[in-house]
Parts: structure tokens; sequence; C-alpha cells
């Protein structure tokens, strides 16, 4: 049985649809990245699941419960908050405790379960300091801990790692990981950040105005868009989009003829290659493009460099190319397995 | 580089002579004089002062029975005007924080309108609604009750505070919620708060600095007002403020007056430093709440308040557990606190609304009266005629008043935004050995009670000879102007971007061009409004003027004042209505000119 399951959920603020229809389920201990741009609806769909937002339709359901209507004090679930949220006329301890007290349990008990969480978030000696006492690294954890004390059916987590630097972000990240996975927890992360989502979910959920564009595994995603939108948000450089051309059952690039791709209508397509599916050298599966470097950017083990081809720009990822310079020409193959072809109307893959 | 600074040296000091000198002349000097009275003995009656044996007998006088009662009864008057207005206060402050930001605006202005209009016009208001035969009574009698006396009661000057303070009250409190991070509020919510435990454990107490900082503020303004209390007492009901006025305008027992005046101003200097320690914690607090960086949960102080209250709690919690065991008192539980919250919001709103109403009513009050067609004030007005207001070209009384109130302001707002422009100038842009002590020097007038510095400053123009003219009425008023017109626009340069004026250095400018070219323009708005505000502060001043009147030279507040002493009269309806529109006229000008969300008082 899913852990929380969203069936027909429609949120609308006047006009704007900010949740449109979306329908999602995630099994007990999975975690579920809800990725997006600003403004796709992330954060409306967070707040109706922790009950600060009623859905105009739809249902909520968690751990086979109907929650929709339940305010958010009654609700399975904890919200780790984008500011931490944290109450500075309490210290560590006070905070953490804050949620069990509501719930009457003896103090006693109360204290033996802060104390694991904290001890769990690496807060051990800490629980009487003052919140401002604290590091931003820290505090974030507190957050942490305070949720997690209260045993929800559902983490929810929004932009979490945000407010931190990007050396604390990547160790908090593989942190909060660690500890989902080693408790259990089922859990729903915002973040607009495509590679937190990559490295954290086991499903990601991709948003776009509202409405849900495609739920998978990271990596079905990422190899298998649903559409174009998935496939240029995820990845970076982006995917490479060019125009490609289908007539009697071949497709052709430029008037190259790409052979081995499913058939597909007569017809124009928006054909997706990733910039680390190039190469600059022919590899025999096509007669090679004839691009003109542009620039080369050194990433240390590896390169991009930016082609011009038939008026279009194009990224290659490609070891360090010693032999390249500006103006040169180069032969460009695409790995013809990888290649994606999108409807160019409606985005949709085919 | 070194040279120029050297150059700049005295016109540092230059910046702020003038305005030191005023200062010294019409406003130090003048009170350490008065104070110098108090160990000598005053011949009642007379005036007179024997000089021969200084010694401490006021202070002992000063402790017999009934002195001690006007002190006692003034520390209680302002002590439930304080609690009532923050029962007040509180809920609209709040209410102010949330909904759309029109209701917000109105509310503001709701409450702005009144804090702008002078003192006496908004009394006179409470004074025909409180009256014997007044709407209050009126509706009393009509429910079968025996009609209420409010004037000349302790009650009625509470009632009054509570009117002219409560504004204070609200803004104070509001702008600590309006810096609470209302996430906070969400996330007691997630963590199994009802709406009401969100507001008890997490807003109240970080609010506290507010509701401390404003309930200071207000008893400090009840404990020596001398308006309010004088004309809702009607005079019977002796405050510490009308003491001092009693024993040295009408007794002319100087020396006695001014060891009062030393009590009032001890207990008012001990409100201003709790209030000054307060608000400096606010302001720490907007960078991340760091007031609270220096709380040590460690210490034995804390663990053993930890104790008690986990001892409390843990009885409470098994209690709440045993009950919630069975499934239906866990409902009716939940159903009565349902319930509570329910009653407990409409109750607030409700409260919000009269507060509201109770706060701006005397001002519509005047305003509908004066349109009366009797001979005499009511409310509702018996008829309607403008005749009041024909009749007001022939009383050439208030039309003299109104000239000397219009020169006074005019004169007294022209110098005072010229050298407290300076004064603030100065204290911003160069170094001062005792930068915080010249601070307080400078903002000094607002801490010492009006009718102190009013008898100073008659006792020490009588002593120079300046008694009843014009010219000591106008010193005092730059005091008071120039007062604001410091604190105004230093509050403005403190809050200066200094790169700026680096900047404009960088490119060329000298000190002098930066300051026209750039500073000046960036601060503008703000000398505006100090010149605004000070323009109404002048012309509603009364508690001060009170003291320095004479025969040709009593300013237009004072006369109505002492018209209202006597009763209520419609041509004095009129005079505070055009007061009130003209207060509403400044508040809309200074809303087009900053806004009124940015106005400080």
């Amino acid at each position: 049985m899913a852990q929380l399951e969203i069936k027909g959920l429609c949120k609308s603020f006047g006009a704007v649809k900010a949740v449109d229809h979306i329908n999602l389920s995630i099994e007990e201990g999975e975690m579920l990245c809800l990725l997006g741009p600003s403004g796709c609806g992330k954060t409306t769909l967070l707040r109706i699941l922790s009950g600060f937002l009623e859905p105009d339709e739809g249902t909520v359901l968690m751990g086979g419960t109907d929650v929709t209507g339940l305010p958010p004090d009654r609700r399975p679930t904890s919200l780790v908050f984008q500011n931490y949220a944290l109450f500075p006329h309490l210290n560590v301890y006070e905070n953490a405790s804050f949620g069990l007290r509501l719930k009457k349990l003896p103090s006693a008990e109360i204290q033996e379960k802060v104390m694991t969480t904290l001890k769990l978030v690496g807060l051990e000696g800490m629980e009487k300091r003052a919140i401002t006492q604290l590091s931003g690294g820290q505090q974030q954890r507190v957050a942490l801990a305070r949720a997690l004390v209260m045993e929800p059916k559902v983490l929810l987590l929004d932009e979490p790692l945000s407010n931190l630097d990007a050396k604390l972000r990547v160790e908090t990240r593989q942190q909060i990981r660690r500890l989902q996975q080693s408790l259990g927890i089922t859990a729903v992360f915002v973040t607009h950040d495509q590679e937190e989502a990559m490295s954290m979910g086991d499903k990601i959920a991709i948003l776009k105005l509202g409405a849900l564009q495609q739920l998978g595994s990271p990596m079905e995603l990422y190899r298998n868009p649903a559409n174009s939108f998935v496939a240029g948000f995820l990845g970076t450089p982006a995917m490479n989009f060019m125009e490609a051309v289908s007539r009697g059952g071949q497709v052709t690039l430029g008037g190259v003829v790409l052979s081995g791709l499913p058939s597909v209508p007569d017809g124009t397509y928006t054909l997706g290659i990733r910039p680390e599916d190039l190469v600059l050298e022919n590899n025999g599966q096509m007669e090679p493009l004839q691009g003109t470097v542009e620039s080369v950017e050194l990433l240390g083990d590896h390169a991009l460099v930016y082609l011009r081809w038939a008026d279009k720009a194009i990224c290659c990822r490609t070891g360090i190319p010693d032999h390249l310079s500006e103006g040169d020409t180069v032969p460009i193959t695409l790995d013809l397995s990888r290649v994606k072809l999108f409807d160019p109307s409606t985005g949709a893959a085919l | 580089m070194q040279k120029k600074r050297a150059r700049l040296e005295p016109a540092k000091y230059l910046l702020l002579t003038p305005s030191t000198v005023i200062l010294l002349l019409a406003f130090f000097i003048p009170i350490l004089y008065l104070f110098t009275l108090c160990v000598y003995h005053g011949i009642p009656g007379s005036g007179l002062i024997d000089y021969t044996n200084p010694n401490l007998d006021n202070f002992i006088r000063f402790m017999d029975p009934y002195n001690i009662k006007v002190l006692v009864r003034t520390l209680r008057i302002a002590f439930v005007a304080t609690a009532v207005s923050l029962v007040i206060g509180y809920p609209i402050a709040l209410s102010m924080t949330k909904g759309s930001n029109l209701k917000k605006s109105i509310m503001l202005a709701l409450l702005l309108t009144p804090l702008v209009t002078n003192v006496v016009a908004r009394t006179l208001g409470l004074m025909i609604i409180f009256g014997n035969n007044g709407p209050v009574n009126k509706i009393i009698k009509m429910l079968g009750f025996e009609g209420i006396k409010f004037l000349g009661e302790e009650f009625g000057i509470v009632l009054g505070l509570v009117q002219v303070y409560t504004p204070y009250m609200v803004l104070s409190v509001k702008a600590v919620l309006e810096n609470t991070n209302f996430n906070l509020q969400e996330a007691a919510r997630d963590l199994g708060c009802s709406k009401w435990q969100a507001f008890r454990k997490v807003i109240l107490p970080l609010s506290m600095p507010g509701v401390v900082a404003g309930s200071l503020f207000v008893f400090l303004l009840s404990f020596s007002s001398y308006i309010t209390p004088k004309l809702m007492g009607k005079g019977t009901i002796m405050t510490m403020s009308m003491y001092v006025y009693q024993q040295g305008m009408s007794l002319m027992d100087w020396p006695f007056a001014a060891a009062v005046a030393i009590v009032l101003l001890v207990v008012s200097l001990i409100l201003v430093t709790l209030y000054n320690k307060m608000t400096s914690r606010i302001e720490r607090m907007n960078d991340r709440t760091g007031m609270y960086r220096n709380t040590n949960y460690s210490s034995g102080w804390h663990l053993f308040k930890a104790r008690i209250k986990d001892f409390f709690y843990d009885i409470y919690a098994s209690v709440m557990r045993k009950l919630e065991q069975s499934e239906s008192t866990k409902k009716t539980l939940r159903g009565l606190s349902a319930g509570f919250e329910t009653v407990g919001t409409i109750l607030v709103k409700v409260l919000v609304v009269l507060g509201v109403i109770f706060i701006i009513c005397p001002l519509p009050i005047v305003l509908i009266s004066s349109f009366t067609e009797a001979n005499l004030v009511y409310f509702p007005p018996k008829g309607f005629s403008v005749k009041w207001y024909v009749g007001l070209l022939e009383k050439t009384e208030y039309l003299n008043s109104f000239l000397v109130s219009l020169r006074l302001a005019f004169g007294a707002v022209a110098l005072s935004l010229i050298f407290g422009t300076m004064v603030a100038v100065a204290l911003t842009r160069f170094k001062f050995r005792f930068a915080h002590a010249l601070r307080t020097f400078f903002l000094s007038q607002m801490m010492v009670p009006g009718v102190i510095f009013g008898l100073a400053a008659v006792r020490f123009a009588a002593r120079i000879g300046w008694n009843a003219s014009f010219k000591a009425l106008f010193l005092v008023h730059i005091v008071i102007c120039s007062t604001y017109v410091i604190r105004t626009v230093l509050s403005s340069l403190i809050g200066f971007d200094v790169s700026i004026e680096e900047a404009a250095r960088d490119l060329g400018a000298s000190s002098w061009q930066t300051f026209w070219k750039v500073t000046f323009p960036i601060i503008r708005p703000s000398i505006i409004v100090a010149g605004l505000f000070s323009f109404i502060t002048s012309l509603d001043e009364t508690t001060v003027s009170v003291f320095l009147v004479g025969g040709q030279t009593v300013t237009l507040p004072v006369r109505i004042f002492s018209q209202l002493e006597y009763g209520l009269e419609p041509t004095i309806t009129c005079i505070s209505s055009l007061l009130v529109v003209f207060a509403l006229i400044i508040l809309l000008v200074i809303d087009r000119m900053i806004g009124l969300h940015k106005f400080k008082i």
C-alpha cells in the first residue's frame, strides 16, 4: 500500500492554476523529490500536503487514511522549513521537544526521544544552546531533528538546503539521505536544484505550471524523458535540440541519414541529444556533420566544446581537447542509440 | 588629507552651536534654575521666596499623606490606563499584521489621525461622548440603568488617557510583530499547536519586548500627562502634573512646586531608562532575533525553571492522557477547544472593531457636533446650522490666538529645520568624543514631562524679565520642534548607505557638493516630514504653552483648553473641527510624501 497517495489534486489562486490535476503515489520509505522551476507549483503542493492550504479538488491519503480536510496540527506530517523557522525564544532542546509536549508524552520519554534524535543528527551536547548561537548548518539540523522526533508518516522538506553554502549543501544532502534511508522514512523533498533531486530522490516528480510532467526514478527521467520539457530541464549543460525530418520511414538531420532509429510517420520532429552523447570524430554510426568550434570551456577532467552547425548552437562534452581551437571545423557524430525524438507541437517523446 | 580634516574640525562645532545655545538657554538652564529653588522656603500665595535657610524641608513636606496620595493616585491611573490600552491595543496590532494591504492602510490611518490631532480637540470629543447627557449615558439610561458619571472621576481620566495613548501601544507592539517571522506560527501549527496554542507559545512570547516597550511608553505618557487628566477630571482629581501646576501657578509656592517636579522627573527618568533599554533590545532583535543570543540556558536558574516546568507539565500531561483515553472525552475536549477558539476569535474581532471605533470616534463626534443649532453642545446635535462657524469670524480673540499659533509654528519650524538638520548632519558625519552623550543632550527634551519644562520656562522667563512675552514662547517652541527634527533626520541619516557619499567623493565632489547633490536629496523627504510634523506639534502644543501665555500671546490650543475648563461651547467644537480637518490634510501630505507606514512618531 502506498504511504502517500495524491489523487486529482487541484488548487487555483484566482486565474492561476498552481496545482493542476496531480496524481502521484510513493511507497513507504521512499524519498520523492518535487522538482521544477520557480512558480511550477511545488511549494503549493507541499503546503497542501502539510495542511496549510486546502485543495480545491482531489484527495490526499497518508498510510491509507484520507487527511485532505485535516488542519496542520492534526496531520501525521512534519515540515522542515526553508528558513528553518526555529523558535528563537527556545533553546535547541526546547525546539526539538516542542511537538512532543503538545502530544502530552511524559517528559522522561520526551527526553529520551529528543536526545536520540539530536545524537542522530550530530547535535549531541548542544541541547542547551540558544538557536542564535548556532551556525546555519547546525540550525538546519535542529530543524531536521524537530521534524524527525515527531516520527511523521510523511516528512516534508521545503528546499531545506537552499540557505547553506555549496560545500555544506553536498554534505548535508548526503546526511539527510542516509538518515532517511536508515530510518525508513517516507519523505517529500521540494527543490529547484536538479542535482539535489537526482542525487537524493528515489523518485522525481517534475512539475511545470502546476501540472505533473513525469514521475519516475532519476535514471528513468534522465534516459527516457516523457517530453522535451523534462529532457531540457534535466542535465547540465542542457540537451541539444535540433530539427529532424522523417520521410518514408527515414529520419534525416541536415540531409544526413540517421539509420537505425525507430520509424516514425512523415513530418518534422525535434531531435534531442545530450552533450555527452556527441563525439567530435567519426563514430561510424552516421556520416559526420561539419561544425565550427566557437569556444572551448575547460572543466578540469573534461571540457565543453561549443559548436555551431547549420546556424545552431551545439554543446558537446569531451575529454581534454588538446588539438582544438576556435574556428576549427570538426566532424560531429551522434550516438544514435541515445537520440530522442519529440513531437514539435506537443513536446511529447516518441 | 590630514590638513583637510583639521580644517573641517571647527565646522562640526559650528553646526552644533545654534541648537546648543537655544537648548541651554530655553531648556537646561531654566530647569536647573528651577531645581535650585527646591531647597528654599516659599511663602505661599505671595510668590516670594525665603532664600535664607536652604534645607530639604520641601521633600519632607512631600511625604505627607495627601501628597503621597496624589503620587499613588497618579501611578494608579497610569497603571490602569496602560493595562486597558494593552488589552485594546494588542489585538489591534495583531490584526494589523494580517490581511490585505488596504485593510492595513485603513487601520493605520484610523490610528494615526487621532495621534496627529490636537489633544484638546480629541479630549473635547471624549467630553461630549462621556458627558452626563452624552451619547454613552443616553444609551445607558435607555437600557434602564442609572447614568454613570465619567467626567470628574478617575475612570473618566483613564478613558481619556486610553483614547489618547493607545495608538502608541499599537505602533510599538506592531513594530515587533512585523519583525516576527510568521513562518514560526506555521512551524508551531505543523508540530501540533492549535491556532490559540501557536499564539500563546510562539507569537505572544516573541512580541513581549514590544508589549513591555509600549506599556512603559504609555505608562510614562499617562503618568506625566496634564491636559487629559485636567479636562476629563474636571480639575477635581489631582494628579502629579496638575499638582505641579497648582503649586507653581496658583499658589505660587515655587520651591515646593520645584520639589514636586523633581519627584515627577525622577519617576519619569526611571521609566525612560527602562524604555530605552527595551527599545535597544528590540533593535538588536532585527538582526535575526539576536536578543536571545545571550540567554544562558545552562545556568542554574534556567535548569531550575525547566525542572519546575517539567514537573507541572507531567501532571498536566498525565491527566490529559487519562482523559483522552476514552474516545468520547477526547471528542468532547476537542469540541470544547474548537468552540473556545471560535468564540475567542469572534470576541477578539469584536474587541478590535470596538477599540478602533473608540480611538477614532472623538474626531467625527466633534465634527458632527459643531453643526448644531443649539447654544449648547449635544450629540447628536440639535438641528443643523453653520451659524457657529460664521460666528467664529466675530470672535477676535480666537482669530488672534490663531495668528499667534501660526506665527509661532512657522517661525519655530523654519529655524528648527535649519538648526536641527545641522545637528543631525554633524552627529552622523563627524566623530565626537562623547557622541552618545551629545545625542542624549539634543533629544533630552523628550524625556522631561511638559509641566516641568513649562514651569521651569515660566520661572526663568520671569527671572530675566521676559514674562508673558512672545520671545519665551517662541524659544520653547523651537526647542520642542527641533528635538523632533533632530530625531527624524538623525534616523534617516543613520540608515543612510555611506558608500553612496563615498562614491560621490570618489567621482570628484567636494564634501559640500556631496551634501547638496547626494545626501540632501536623499534625506529631503524625512526633512519635509519632520517639518510637517513639527508644525503640527507646535500648533498643538498645550502643556508647556499653558504656563507661558500672557494677555496678547495666548495660543489657539491654550485658548480652547482654558475655555473647556469652564464648559463646553459650540464655538470650540468648530475650532476643534477645523484642527481635525487640518490634521487630516497634514497626514494626507505625509502619506503622499513617504507613505504612512514609514511614518514614525
